[in-house]
């Protein structure tokens, strides 16, 4: 009875986040149309292993909002070369066009991607023009 | 054996860690409670419906004041008012001395038990002294 108190206990869902990058007052000068690598570097990369996990979701912090249709989203890889969207149709996204602490909607995480893999941020739809400014933004998976 | 084996690896997820900032200049840390530097680059989201105990840690770099400290506090998306994280009189960590910085485990207030932003705070400053951090994390239980 006690082993299986315990072992309930244990698994509970705590929260566990990966985070992306964790610096203030990160201006992502023209942000591009096309999807580019967060403030175009790869400096960001981590790796994780996501074989445990089922859902994740992206949250940002947004000191200045970017163009209307401006969108960040995970991409994940196994090699370090090709990238994919961590969720279906790149999700989960946070879409930049206001300001303060964003989180995506919880998405199931790809198959491809339950494993070891590299992940990174990337972003789509600025209009090379606005300058969205960033404070933490990380992957909480469950 | 398979159900031992899953077992023990459950057994082993029982902390996770909730990083907060990294390295951080606290420039002229002010007596009163502040958000951390006077920004909100640092407030977390996250989910804290199955988490009963929290702790803070950091590494402090830079000396500061001898009454100067950082705690969390929390909101929900429903309620602008920040709240204590904990009620505990220990959930704190001290910006007195330079070194790695841990807090005892505290109970979290029940209203946080959910999904909420998070945000570190300072006091205790005076205005011209700047402790510098880096590191900055809730391990949560």
């Amino acid at each position: 009875m006690s082993v299986n108190k315990r072992s309930s206990r244990a698994v509970r869902n705590l929260p566990v986040i990966f985070p992306f990058s964790l610096s203030v007052n990160q201006v992502w000068n023209n942000m591009p149309v096309a999807a580019t690598e967060f403030i175009n570097t790869a400096a960001h990369r981590f790796v994780a292993d996501l074989t445990e996990y089922t859902e994740a979701r992206l949250v940002v912090n947004r000191n200045v909002a970017g163009f209307a249709n401006a969108i960040l989203y995970p991409m994940y890889s196994i090699d370090n070369v090709n990238f994919y969207s961590l969720g279906a149709n790149n999700t989960p996204s946070v879409p930049l066009s206001a300001t303060g602490v964003y989180p995506s909607s919880w998405v199931p995480i790809v198959s491809g991607a339950r494993r070891d893999v590299y992940l990174t941020v990337v972003g789509q739809d600025g209009n090379g023009i606005a300058d969205p400014n960033f404070g933490s933004i990380y992957i909480e998976v469950r | 054996m398979i159900g031992v084996a899953r077992r023990q690896r459950a057994l082993r997820r029982i902390h996770s860690v909730i990083p907060l900032s990294s390295y951080y200049v606290l420039t002229n840390m002010p007596l009163n409670t502040t958000e951390l530097g006077g920004r909100t680059d640092s407030r977390i989201y996250v989910d804290l419906t199955e988490v009963t105990e929290v702790r803070i840690m950091c590494f402090q770099s830079v000396m500061g004041t001898a009454t100067s400290f950082l705690t969390v506090q929390y909101r929900t998306v429903s309620d602008a008012t920040w709240r204590a994280l904990s009620n505990s009189f220990s959930f704190f960590v001290g910006l007195v001395a330079i070194g790695n910085k841990i807090s005892a485990w505290a109970p979290i207030v029940r209203g946080a038990r959910g999904d909420v932003i998070l945000r570190a705070v300072t006091a205790g400053g005076n205005g011209i002294v700047d402790p510098t951090i880096g590191g900055l994390a809730l391990e949560v239980r």
